[in-house]
C-alpha cells in the first residue's frame, strides 16, 4: 500500500506541475500577443515553446508514473536540445536590447548562432545513431545507448555533451547580459529561471541518497523538484513585463472607472 | 497643435494632437510599443513637411527595421543622431555634446516646425546623477521651446527608482504612461494620459493595439 501512496504522490506532483506549466505557457503566449517590440515578442513566444517542451520532457521522462510514460525518453531530450538554445538566444537578445551600450555578451551574437546550429546537428546525429545502431532504434533506447558498436555511445555521448555545453554557455551569457542591463524585470526573469534550474537539479539528484535508505521514497520526493521548477518557470514568465492590476472604482464604469493598484 | 500620427490618439487629445511648443514624455516598460508612438509622430511630421530629428542610443538600422516591422514606410526618414549609422554620433557618455548637436540641428531649421523624438532620457538618467539630469533636461527643453518645436521623449519603466521618473515627469508638458495590466486571465495593454498641458485631466484608460496597418487607441471598457 505504501508504494501505491508514493505513486499517487508522484503522479499528483507531475500533474500539479504540469498544470502550472500549462498556465505559464498560456501567459507566455498572451505576452507574445500583446508585446509590440519584436525582440520581446520573440522572447515571450520562445518562452511558451520552451515551456511546452519542458512539459513534454517531464511527461516523457516520468516512466514511473502510470499512463504518462511514453517509453521514449530521448524524444523529450531532442525537443529540449533544439528549443533551449533558441529560448536562451531570445532572452539574451532581449537583455542586450535593454543594455544601453548594446554590448555583445560573451560573443553571443556569433557563438549563439553557432551553438544553435551545433545543437540541431547533435539532435540529427543522435537520431541517425539511434536508427543505424545494431538492433535498431528501439534496442538502442532500451539499452540506454549502450551498444557493442563503439560509435553508438560516442554519438549519444556527443549529443548530451552538446546539451550540457549549451546549458552552461547559455546560462553564463544570460547571467552576464542580465547584470549589464538596468531593467529590473529582466534581472528578475533570469533569477526566476535560475531558481527553476535549482528545482530541476533537486529533481535529478535528491533521489540518489534517499533511495539507498528507503527505496521508492527518494523518487517520490524528487517530484517536489518538478513543482519547484514549474512554479519558478511561471514566475519567470510573469517577469517578461511588469504587470499592473486594475480595479473598478465604486460608482464609476467604463473607461473612467479604473484605478491602478 | 501637432498631430501624433495616430488619428485615434489625436481624437483623445482634443482632435489636434500634442500642443505646440510642448514636450511629451512616454513612460513604459521595454517592448510595450512606446517607440511606435515616436515612429508615427516622426512619420506624421515628415508627411507634413516638418523638420524631424531622431536622437537615439540605438543604431539607425535597428530603428528602420522596427519601423518596417510596424508598417511604417521608410522612404522618408528623419535626420539622425544615433550610436551608429548617422553622421552625427550619439555618445551617451557625453551628454553635453548630444544637447549641443540637438540644439544646433533645431536652430538650423528656425523657419520650420520641428519635431524631435528621443530615447536617450533613460540611459542618461542611469549614467548621471538625477540633479544634473534635471537641470540638463530643464535647460534643453527651455531652449527647444524658444522655437516651434515639439519634443517627444521615451522613458523606460522599471529601470529607475519611482521618484526619479516622478521628478522628470514634472519637467514635461505631457506625460503618457503605457503598461500591461492583468484583466482576469487576459493581459491587456493600456495607456493613460497622466497630464497634458491645455487639456482637462483625462481619467480614463485606453487600450491600444499595433498592427502593420497602424496604431489604434480606444477607450478601455467599451
Amino acid at each position: 500500500m505504501a508504494v501505491d501512496y508514493l505513486i499517487i504522490f508522484s503522479a499528483s506532483a507531475v500533474l500539479f506541475s504540469s498544470v502550472i506549466v500549462v498556465f505559464a505557457c498560456y501567459r507566455a503566449i498572451e505576452f507574445g500577443h500583446v508585446l509590440v517590440g519584436s525582440i520581446y515578442k520573440r522572447r515571450a513566444n520562445w518562452a511558451a515553446i520552451f515551456l511546452a517542451s519542458t512539459m513534454f520532457l517531464t511527461l516523457d521522462g516520468t516512466g514511473s508514473v502510470p499512463y504518462l510514460s511514453w517509453d521514449n525518453a530521448y524524444l523529450g531530450f531532442w525537443v529540449i536540445t533544439v528549443t533551449l538554445p533558441l529560448f536562451i538566444n531570445s532572452s539574451v537578445r532581449a537583455a542586450q536590447e535593454t543594455d544601453f551600450f548594446h554590448r555583445d555578451t560573451l560573443h553571443w551574437r556569433i557563438l549563439g548562432r553557432v551553438i544553435t546550429v551545433i545543437a540541431i546537428c547533435s539532435v540529427i546525429l543522435s537520431v541517425v545513431v539511434g536508427i543505424t545502431a545494431p538492433g535498431g532504434f528501439a534496442a538502442t533506447l532500451e539499452n540506454s545507448g549502450a551498444s557493442s558498436s563503439w560509435w553508438v555511445p560516442v554519438g549519444l555521448g556527443l549529443f548530451f555533451l552538446v546539451l550540457i555545453v549549451v546549458s552552461i554557455y547559455g546560462s553564463a551569457s544570460l547571467i552576464v547580459a542580465a547584470r549589464r542591463t538596468q531593467d529590473r524585470a529582466i534581472r528578475r526573469f533570469v533569477l526566476m529561471l535560475g531558481l527553476s534550474l535549482v528545482g530541476l537539479v533537486f529533481f535529478l539528484t535528491v533521489w540518489l541518497p534517499i533511495d539507498d535508505v528507503a527505496p521508492g521514497v527518494g523518487d517520490a520526493i524528487s517530484y517536489l523538484g518538478f513543482i519547484i521548477e514549474a512554479y519558478y518557470l511561471y514566475k519567470a514568465v510573469m517577469s517578461l513585463s511588469p504587470l499592473g492590476k486594475m480595479e473598478k472604482l465604486e460608482g464609476t464604469s467604463g473607461a473612467a472607472g479604473l484605478q491602478v493598484t | 497643435m501637432v498631430s501624433t500620427g495616430v488619428p485615434s490618439l489625436d481624437h483623445i487629445l482634443g482632435d489636434d494632437g500634442y500642443p505646440d511648443r510642448s514636450s511629451v514624455l512616454v513612460v513604459g516598460p521595454p517592448g510595450i510599443g512606446k517607440e511606435v508612438l515616436g515612429y508615427w509622430f516622426v512619420r506624421s511630421g515628415l508627411i507634413q513637411g516638418d523638420y524631424c530629428l531622431y536622437t537615439t542610443h540605438r543604431p539607425v538600422s535597428d530603428i528602420l527595421r522596427d519601423m518596417k516591422g510596424v508598417g511604417i514606410s521608410t522612404e522618408r526618414v528623419p535626420e539622425w543622431i544615433s550610436s551608429s549609422g548617422s553622421p552625427i554620433k550619439c555618445d551617451l557618455k557625453d551628454a553635453t555634446s548630444i544637447s549641443f548637436n540637438v540644439k544646433e540641428a533645431v536652430h538650423k531649421n528656425m523657419n520650420r516646425r520641428v519635431r524631435v523624438a528621443t530615447d536617450i532620457l533613460s540611459p542618461l538618467l542611469v549614467l548621471n546623477p538625477l540633479e544634473s539630469m534635471y537641470s540638463y533636461w530643464s535647460q534643453l527643453l527651455a531652449d527647444l521651446k524658444r522655437q516651434d518645436t515639439v519634443l517627444f521623449a521615451l522613458a523606460e519603466d522599471g529601470m529607475h527608482p519611482q521618484n526619479t521618473l516622478t521628478t522628470m515627469e514634472q519637467l514635461f508638458d505631457g506625460v503618457i504612461e503605457m503598461k500591461l495590466y492583468e484583466d482576469g486571465l487576459a493581459i491587456t495593454p493600456l495607456f493613460r494620459v497622466k497630464k497634458m498641458v491645455g487639456l482637462p485631466p483625462l481619467h480614463g484608460y485606453f487600450r491600444f493595439s499595433v498592427s502593420s496597418t497602424g496604431m489604434e487607441v480606444v477607450p478601455h471598457g467599451r
